[in-house]
């Protein structure tokens, strides 16, 4: 898949459509404040289980992150929808992909630190960060484990989308390296999620494009 | 340096002979004549023959001339920008991979399904990265193929270790030190290139993780 698909619609308001509305749980209340940026930067893998990721994609810490430029702001707060619409739907793919269980749970918890490490770095750079949704539209009715495992590819698709435009929005080397991760985790996953429901190929040459 | 001591040896000859015929003082050679059918004197003619080839001598020696100057010559280097293009270390990095992943593929029937995604992933990028140094570097005649269209195949021959576990530890390995050199590119370059190096990066850590 070489061009992003549809995925979650972030809407302002709840939506009757989206099935299961989660509630707002702890981690919706991070916003504007958290500072996990730092953690999640320096933990790319973002709890996916792959240690490949982890080594080589760390975004480089030797200077503070500086002010962000408006092409950098307009890419990170696309990113950070992603981040935020993904947290959200993988509450909704958990609901029918009982199986997946762990593996959701770690993708969400990744999901979760990059959320908040963008939430972080948008704030550093200058800029205001918008809370999340309360719910999101998705862009497949989720009624059984296929089509959780599919709203998953799509999930993953879409964040790997919003990342590869932050690197291609700036010139900062910090940036770009901490998009590279987002975008990194987000392959990964991706690929995951394809060899789990055995799709072939599993991989693709341009994550994002 | 040599130079300016002959320009003042040969100094006198000259002054002498520009005198109109009055002789300096001090001076025993009689009136040089510079007009046309005059004498010229026997000390003038080996003073002037001997300036000429004490120049020709130190000229030989050092180096220098008349004509030249005490400044070093400046080196003549051509630059080529498309041989610094540093995009050339990765098309050459993804090429042998690609040799790598067509030879593993060939000896390791077993994870042929699993390696041949992952190899085409690779001609794809080698593509793209291919058709970026044509795009940049429009002049140069080793691009004029791959702006084109035609799709340029490694050739060659590699070698890879004996036990499919061997072989598939090297090729991940491969991976990994692709996307390390992607990674490292992506501060320097270009946006578009940035994006290009990014997804690429993206894509090979995704190729270790279906490796592990």
């Amino acid at each position: 898949m070489t061009t992003p698909t549809p995925g979650p619609t972030p809407t302002p308001g709840p939506t009757p459509s989206a099935g299961p509305t989660p509630t707002a749980g702890p981690e919706s209340s991070a916003g504007p404040t958290s500072t996990a940026g730092d953690t999640a930067a320096a933990d790319p893998s973002g709890g996916t289980g792959s240690s490949a990721v982890q080594s080589v994609s760390t975004a480089p810490t030797t200077t503070p992150p500086g002010p962000l430029g408006p092409d950098a702001v307009t890419a990170l707060l696309a990113a950070l929808a992603a981040e935020q619409a993904a947290v959200w739907a993988y509450g909704l793919v958990a609901a029918y992909a009982r199986d997946q269980g762990d593996m959701i749970a770690q993708v969400r918890s990744g999901h979760l630190l990059r959320r908040d490490a963008t939430t972080a770095r948008l704030i550093q750079g200058g800029a205001a960060a918008p809370e999340p949704a309360a719910a999101y539209q998705v862009s497949v009715p989720v009624t059984d484990s296929a089509s959780a495992l599919a709203l998953a590819q799509d999930i993953e698709t879409d964040a790997a989308a919003a990342w590869r435009v932050v690197i291609g929005s700036t010139d900062d080397a910090e940036l770009r390296g901490f998009a590279l991760s987002g975008l990194s985790e987000a392959a990964v996953r991706l690929a995951m999620w394809k060899q789990t429901v055995g799709a072939q190929p599993s991989t693709v040459a341009f994550p994002g494009q | 340096m040599a130079a300016r001591v002959v320009q003042s040896h040969a100094r006198p000859a000259a002054e002498g002979a520009s005198r109109d015929g009055a002789s300096p003082p001090g001076c025993h050679d009689g009136p040089v004549a510079i007009a046309p059918g005059s004498p010229i004197s026997r000390r003038t003619l080996f003073a002037g023959a001997g300036s000429i080839g004490a120049a020709a001598l130190l000229s030989a020696i050092t180096g220098c001339s008349y004509f030249g100057s005490d400044e070093p010559p400046a080196p003549t280097v051509e630059l080529n920008p498309a041989a610094l293009d540093p995009i050339n270390g990765l098309i050459a990095t993804t090429r042998l991979h690609l040799l790598r992943l067509n030879a593993a593929i060939a000896a390791d029937a077993t994870d042929a399904p699993r390696l041949t995604p992952l190899r085409d992933n690779r001609q794809e990028q080698l593509t793209a990265l291919e058709a970026e140094y044509a795009r940049v570097n429009p002049t140069d005649p080793g691009a004029t193929a791959v702006s084109s269209g035609a799709e340029t195949l490694p050739t060659g021959s590699v070698t890879l270790p004996d036990t499919p576990e061997a072989i598939i530890s090297a090729v991940r390995g491969d991976a990994a030190t692709a996307q390390v050199q992607f990674t490292d590119a992506l501060s320097t370059a270009s946006r578009y290139r940035a994006a290009l190096y990014g997804s690429i990066a993206a894509s090979l850590a995704s190729h270790r993780a279906v490796l592990a």
